[in-house]
């Protein structure tokens, strides 16, 4: 009886030891990212298809926000850091930043709002708080529910210095962590209104027209839309090993032309 | 049957060394090898007993010192003022910081003492109902049916109430609110819609506890109610809740413990601004305001924020006042349980 | 007021009062049921093998195509993971509490405070600690490192999970252990003493398994709640949906499986969901329906087990 019971018990981790040296053998290369949302689906599309190019290569892709980025990659956590904008002052020289693609970000309401058309100073005001119902804009007599990103956001970085000049989103903006939740939240809600990506934008929401120029991959492209930014990929240090093959192989042609089915070549 | 005085008394299996009465003894109990294995189990067992009452201490000391150096520097300030949304924005280039966090701590008082009320309301009739009224063969499935609901996710809470609860209430929004409440935007997500969620999550620990203390009455209260001439009835409203109070107040305190650590159901119905509901502008609109808790702050910026130091302080700050606030809870519980069960163990033929 | 008009309004109230306690247990257990009937009404379409087979492909614009084989899968690797670390620990320290432990010492009143604070922990606290403490350098094994010669882990994987997970679980599986083990009639053990077994042996060989439906019912307890939890879930595995490498169900991946992220049914509902990233909400209903049915499953289980071993006897 004892020794049946301890002789399996010794089989079974010999078993559970056999079945995992090998896998220390094998050490497949493992690449880690994290950091904006805007460039998180473009980064899995890749992962994917690199996978498909070289399969002893495996990527992972988390979100976060550019900012998380930034602290990723500075603190070792993950091999490369996304981001949709510069980094901060006094990082510059230590992080190495390639920009892989561009992107443009516009304003995006619900379906059902009537709204179509906004001017540049409109969307500023609506989003510092001083315009707080459609009407003021030729819409429907609604309270304008504000849906924007938290601090951590490339998106919002661009959005703030860009369309809001400098100034901080109002006090009641709803904050989401990613284009995702935005986009969302506007789709839910009747009255709301957000920044997100032009790649998220999709039949849930509705692209402003801003300025009289919609907000088509199209128009960035051709330069007639001209709120673009560009999107980078972030290591510590230059890149080494199998980061920076990855990143070569995403600026290169291939890679180039998946990013032009969504995003905009860089 | 046989004769016994013919009956073969030797044995048949002889008596050797290895089958004698000491041999024997030494099977059973093992001899010095066993002593061994005994005094190493107790050890093992004890280990294991030992870990498991100190890794609560673990997870305190890593938090709080996590949480160290904002409660050094503003520990006040943090309590009592508040602008969290704004200060997180700026926290992400400006590393002086400092964060309040008095509409969370708000909004978590107000979430939790809402559901905690109506689930106590509730609770108590679906207790009373289970204990004393409902007839045998429907005791059990109301009861399966209720524990049941302890059982669901909290995510499946926070998805069913997103796209049903949320909507709902979002037609309830007074319509001419959008002109007369300027803070924030009104909608279903709202205190409302988390004071619902959060009573349906916590309803079957309440009721649990309370069927406990209902039952535990002692019968010689209910007989001698029942035998002045009292209804079933009032004897249960006039004789036995009232004598279950203790242990009513127990099942309550320990389900706000519960409520005030739900995070996921609450943060997807509950709108995503840090704001104190007000009532000054009528109580009209003061259930549709947003909010936003402890816990479900956490869970929306817990994993992304890890890197940047201020940020990473002041949500372990969160985490250790959240911890605070649930230790000081379900210790009341266990002093009111403690508590109650020495009176009624005195006080069995004293009137309460 | 005369004496007729006091007990017409008592034999009201007499009658009311009931009818009140009886449409409260209607609300709630309506509530329960609506919350079911809705879920499976909404997810119906999930319960076919092809989506219960395929994994689930984001993609930016379209509906998210795909099922939920991943968290499916996640979920399992979870719940059988941190009931593996956690199970022998609660057995051990039950026993302990329920043999061995003398309740006038001072001590046992320390222990048994640690495990109640435990047990009042909330989860999302839990999951803050998760994330912080194994982060730390030296838990590199468990999760992945960084990045080339980095300073600090990941610190997100299911191991992370499984590990805080069981931590979590921890004091809910001891007290229906211990209470299952003092429940074991105290005649066997005396017979067992009778028969000169030493302790441990007897327990082993003869209280445990007496108690063993008990301990099975609070095993499948903290299962259920491990399944069912979701903050620690999100904060220690990453928010994202794909295990850490393509071939998972091969077995000379489990390592890199384990000490990478993934997703749960739980995560995966929070992610898809209009709260989340979402506009999937087909896929958010359809594991939320799946969820459902494993807790249902789980709960009955443990019924079962119950009525069985009274009958028993």
């Amino acid at each position: 009886m004892k020794t049946n019971r301890f002789s399996s018990l010794l089989m079974a981790c010999f078993l559970v030891v056999a079945l995992l040296v090998p896998q220390a053998a094998m050490a497949a290369t493992t690449i880690k990212i994290s950091g904006s949302t805007t460039v998180q689906p473009l980064a899995q599309q890749w992962a994917a298809a690199y996978h498909k190019l070289h399969s002893d290569v495996t990527v992972i892709v988390a979100g976060g926000g550019s900012g998380v980025g930034f602290t990723d990659v500075r603190d070792g956590k993950v091999d490369i850091g996304m981001s949709s904008r510069e980094p901060n002052a006094g990082w510059e020289s230590s992080l190495t930043k390639t920009r892989v693609a561009r992107d443009a970000v516009c304003v995006a309401v619900n379906p059902k709002n009537p709204v179509k058309n906004l001017t540049k100073a409109q969307i500023k005001s609506i989003f510092t708080g001083q315009i707080t119902n459609w009407k003021q804009v030729g819409g429907p007599n609604a309270g304008i529910v504000l849906c924007g990103r938290t601090g951590a956001s490339g998106t919002y970085a661009y959005f703030k210095e860009t369309f809001l000049g400098g100034s901080r989103q109002s006090a009641r903006t709803k904050q989401y962590a990613s284009n995702g939740m935005v986009r969302s939240a506007v789709a839910r809600t009747k009255y709301a209104i957000g920044y997100v990506s032009v790649a998220y934008v999709n039949s849930t929401v509705r692209g402003v027209v801003t300025d009289g120029v919609a907000p088509t991959e199209a128009n960035a492209a051709a330069g007639r839309y001209p709120y673009v930014r560009p999107l980078y990929f972030l290591t510590n240090g230059p890149a080494t090993g199998a980061s920076k093959a990855f990143i070569a192989w995403c600026i290169s042609k291939a890679g180039q032309n998946i990013a032009a089915k969504e995003y905009l070549r860089r | 049957m046989s004769d016994l005085s013919n009956a073969d008394l030797t044995l048949e299996t002889p008596l050797t060394a290895s089958n004698s009465p000491a041999a024997t003894a030494k099977l059973l109990t093992g001899g010095r090898r066993a002593r061994i294995t005994e005094s190493l189990a107790a050890v093992t067992l004890a280990a294991c007993a030992l870990f498991s009452a100190l890794v609560v201490i673990l997870v305190v000391v890593f938090v709080f010192r996590e949480a160290l150096p904002l409660f050094a520097k503003q520990a006040a300030y943090f309590l009592t003022h508040g602008g969290w949304d704004m200060q997180l924005d700026d926290a992400w280039s400006n590393t002086e910081t400092w964060f309040g966090a008095l509409e969370l701590i708000a909004a978590t008082a107000m979430t939790t003492l809402g559901a905690i009320v109506a689930s106590v309301v509730l609770g108590l009739g679906c207790a009373v109902f289970l204990a004393e009224i409902a007839p045998g063969w429907l005791r059990k499935p109301v009861e399966v049916v209720i524990q049941l609901l302890a059982g669901i996710p909290s995510v499946v809470f926070g998805l069913v109430g997103l796209m049903v609860v949320v909507p709902l209430l979002t037609n309830l929004v007074p319509v001419n609110a959008f002109d007369v409440v300027t803070d924030v935007p009104l909608d279903g997500a709202s205190l409302a819609a988390a004071v619902l969620v959060l009573t349906f999550m916590i309803l079957p620990f309440f009721t649990s506890v309370a069927v406990d203390s209902l039952r535990t009455v002692p019968r010689t209260y209910l007989d001698g109610s029942l035998a002045l001439g009292l209804t079933k009835w009032r004897t249960i409203s006039k004789v036995q809740v009232p004598a279950a109070v203790p242990g009513l107040l127990a099942g309550a305190v320990l389900a706000s413990g519960r409520a005030i650590g739900e995070a996921i159901a609450i943060s997807m119905v509950s709108g995503s601004i840090a704001f104190i509901p007000t009532l000054k502008y009528g109580m009209q609109y003061f259930p549709f305001m947003p909010v936003r808790t402890l816990a479900s702050t956490l869970v929306e910026s817990g994993g992304e924020t890890m890197s940047v130091p201020n940020i990473r302080v002041a949500l372990f700050g969160l985490a250790a006042l959240l911890l605070i606030w649930s230790l000081l809870l379900s210790l009341g519980a266990r002093v009111l349980i403690t508590w109650y069960s020495n009176r009624t163990s005195v006080a069995t033929g004293r009137s309460l | 007021m005369n004496s007729s008009m006091l007990k017409r309004g008592l034999r009201l109230r007499s009658t009311l009062g009931p009818i009140v306690c009886g449409l409260a247990a209607l609300v709630v257990a309506a509530a329960c049921i609506f919350i079911f009937g809705y879920l499976i009404q909404q997810g119906w379409h999930a319960l076919n093998w092809t989506f219960l087979s395929t994994d689930p492909q984001p993609s930016l614009l379209e509906e998210q195509a795909g099922g939920i084989r991943i968290p499916i899968a996640g979920t399992l690797i979870l719940v059988i993971l941190s009931t593996l670390l956690s199970l022998p620990i609660a057995v051990g320290a039950a026993i302990y509490l329920a043999e061995y432990l003398d309740e006038r010492r001072w001590w046992t009143r320390g222990i048994r405070l640690g495990l109640e604070v435990l047990a009042g922990v909330p989860s999302v606290v839990f999951g803050m600690f998760g994330i912080a403490m194994f982060s730390k350098h030296m838990f590199t094994v468990l999760s992945s490192q960084g990045a080339e010669g980095a300073q600090a882990a990941f610190g997100r994987s299911f191991l992370v999970a499984s590990i805080v997970m069981g931590i979590h679980v921890l004091p809910f599986v001891i007290k229906t252990a211990e209470e299952s083990i003092r429940s074991v009639p105290v005649g066997y053990r005396q017979g067992a003493a009778a028969l000169g077994i030493t302790k441990f042996r007897a327990l082993r060989k003869i209280v445990i398994p007496a108690a063993a439906p008990g301990i099975a019912t609070g095993t499948i307890l903290g299962m259920g709640l491990t399944a069912g939890d979701t903050a620690i879930v999100w904060l220690t595995l990453g928010g994202t949906i794909n295990f850490a490498t393509d071939n998972w169900w091969q077995a000379p991946h489990w390592l890199e499986v384990l000490r990478g992220p993934g997703s749960t049914l739980t995560t995966f509902i929070y992610f898809t969901s209009p709260a989340g990233e979402g506009n999937a909400t087909g896929l958010a209903f359809g594991a939320a329906a799946v969820l459902v049915l494993v807790v249902l499953v789980l709960n009955l289980a443990a019924l079962l087990i119950a009525r069985l071993s009274a009958a028993r006897g």
